[in-house]
């Protein structure tokens, strides 16, 4: 696949602190990249820095081979969505869409017939002459994407864009952007603390912590395989468990299980659907958490007190649960950190 | 809610009542030759008072227009500059930022006799005494405190989101200026010139020291005819006074919204 963005060592300082930085990205032309972590870790800053918004320290960034991180932002064409969305109010949507072809000195014949086509694709004909503020929030997104698309970017990047979305909308405005992607071939890099958004959208996942990239890979692989317990946590459905390892076996209060390390120190993350409730009194039930498409119990352990995470099968497990229990533990989906 | 917009409302008309109770006085003055107490009304309607203002005083009108584009130069000038303080103090940090911006403030906190005899020693020095420019200048510097208030407080508001979101729409700074922070800032903007053109307009010591009594601006000519006491050329002065402003504040609004509207008006 041809490379259309490359990050290389990339650092940012704000106010003589370090944002981000050793950040190394690659996205090929086409593809659709997510930028995932919790509030805070830098990805709002990475983007902010490949658009051209923030000064780099170090390092450097290409685009479609050539480096660009020393031209300025509007130079680049590189479109950065911004969270707060920043339709301008003093235009129309009709206005605001062919911004950026006024800008090119695009004739207005063709300007006008853009702006049907992209109102057509985001599914707003006739609404061209409305105020920004006769808007509903799914709409205004909608307008500042076709706005986005009407560049004509070599990249587009989304921070956060569906955070101020409700659930149904945000599972619209998911399949329109995806739909856009694979139609315009556009290279998408979109910022996400959604694990889910990320998981079901992406080509590929970078996923960061404390201002580094600490995993990238395809979303099967970040979350099947992830290379740490921070990365392992962020996905959130798993339970850890301490304990050490000796003559190929992992040894803990909880469980013991066989396996092929080095001796030492690790962690042991079981997700959730990797336990099997089995007969013992280990564990104590604690919560049912039911969120409509599934079903979890937690139980505590009664020694320790540590929590794991236990998947039911609605169909087949009677609620309630029962109140003490031990668990078997599928082998092939354990992953263990050394620590 | 009620209660409180029918307090606004009262507040409102008070406001209106102060405002326009002189302005109806003075027209009323400005036609009437004899109004005694306790009339009610003038003895007879007179354009004495008109008469005395564009055909007896045959400078008056020149001075007039005169001042009109003094002023006109010093609020352009005063808002331009007190956009880019504003910018600055507003979007920018650096040393001593506070001090700055408490010193762009020193010509409305110090007495304006104090201010225009400080700058008039100055000016002695640079040769630019009883001249237009030192008129000029001396007004600039005294509507800049209200032009970087008031724009300032409109840019703190605005913020640099939307012209962040034009740089990455294609525009360079200027463009985006142009299309973006302009129209958005444009009440605050005629504000801001509307109020720099007034304290201008109605300058009399600034002028009068500054000038030395060769620049004439309208306040400088008006203001020796008010203090000898004849209404009716007081209240003409006075309306002449009142109605070029309008004017001109007319014109400057009508001005720039069909610049703006030239410029961001049809991007389709």
């Amino acid at each position: 696949m041809k490379m259309k963005l490359k990050v290389e060592n990339m650092r940012v300082v704000l106010s003589k602190k370090d944002i981000i930085s050793d950040i190394n990205l690659s996205v090929g032309e086409g593809e659709f990249v997510s930028v995932l972590g919790a509030s805070g870790c830098g990805k709002s800053t990475l983007l902010k820095a490949i658009a051209g918004m923030l000064p780099l320290e170090g390092g450097s960034i290409f685009a479609g081979g050539k480096r660009i991180d020393n031209i300025p932002a509007y130079k680049r064409n590189i479109i950065l969505l911004f969270q707060d969305i920043r339709l301008f109010p003093h235009m129309t949507v009709a206005e605001n869409i062919a911004f950026a072809l006024k800008i090119k000195k695009i004739p207005v014949e063709r300007r006008e017939a853009g702006v049907k086509a992209l109102l057509q694709q985001i599914k707003m004909e006739g609404l061209g002459n409305r105020n920004i503020n006769q808007l509903s929030g799914g709409q205004q997104q909608r307008v500042a994407l076709a706005r986005a698309l009407a560049a004509e970017p070599e990249i587009l990047m989304l921070d956060e864009p569906f955070s101020s979305l409700d659930e149904n909308l945000r599972f619209d405005m998911r399949l329109l952007l995806l739909d856009i992607h694979k139609k315009y071939h556009m290279t998408t890099i979109m910022v996400t603390h959604n694990k889910d958004e990320a998981l079901s959208m992406s080509d590929k996942i970078a996923l960061m912590d404390g201002g580094r990239i600490i995993q990238s890979g395809t979303p099967e692989d970040i979350y099947e395989n992830p290379v740490s317990c921070k990365a392992a946590k962020y996905f959130g459905d798993a339970s850890f468990f301490e304990g050490t390892v000796s003559n190929g076996k992992f040894q803990s209060t909880e469980f013991s299980v066989d396996c092929n390390l080095k001796e030492g120190k690790y962690m042991l993350m079981v997700r959730n659907d990797a336990v099997e409730p089995t007969a013992g009194d280990d564990f104590d039930f604690i919560q049912r958490v039911y969120t409509g498409k599934e079903e979890e119990y937690i139980y505590q352990h009664c020694v320790t007190g540590s929590k794991i995470r236990c998947l039911s099968n609605k169909k087949t497990d009677p609620f309630p649960a029962p109140s003490k229990t031990s668990f078997q533990l599928n082998l092939e989906r354990l992953r263990f950190y050394k620590i | 809610m009620t209660n409180k917009n029918s307090i606004f409302r009262v507040i409102m008309a008070l406001v209106a009542v102060c405002i326009l109770i002189p302005i109806i006085l003075m027209t009323a003055w400005a036609f009437t030759s004899r109004w005694q107490w306790p009339d009610l009304l003038g003895e007879s309607l007179s354009l004495r008072g008109f008469e005395e203002v564009f055909i007896n005083n045959v400078q008056g009108f020149r001075i007039l227009v005169s001042s009109v584009f003094i002023s006109m130069e010093a609020a352009f000038f005063a808002t331009v500059i007190g956009y880019m303080s504003a910018q600055a103090f507003v979007m920018y940090d650096f040393p001593f930022k506070k001090w700055l911006h408490f010193g762009s403030m020193l010509p409305i906190i110090i007495p304006s006799s104090v201010f225009a005899m400080g700058i008039h020693v100055y000016f002695i020095k640079w040769g630019i005494n009883d001249s237009i420019i030192g008129v000029l200048i001396g007004h600039v510097l005294y509507c800049l405190p209200y032009t970087v208030n008031i724009l300032g407080d409109s840019r703190e508001a605005l913020g640099n989101r939307y012209e962040q979101q034009a740089m990455m729409l294609g525009c360079d700074g200027v463009t985006a200026f142009f299309h973006i922070t302009l129209p958005l800032m444009l009440p605050s903007v005629i504000s801001a010139f509307s109020m720099a053109y007034i304290i201008s307009f109605s300058q009399y010591f600034i002028t009068m020291l500054l000038g030395g009594g060769v620049v004439k601006t309208y306040a400088v000519l008006v203001f020796p005819l008010i203090s000898a006491g004849d209404r009716t050329i007081a209240g003409a002065y006075t309306l002449v006074f009142l109605l070029s402003s309008m004017m001109i504040f007319i014109l400057f609004e009508g001005v720039i919204k069909f610049i703006v509207k030239k410029i961001v008006g049809t991007e389709t």
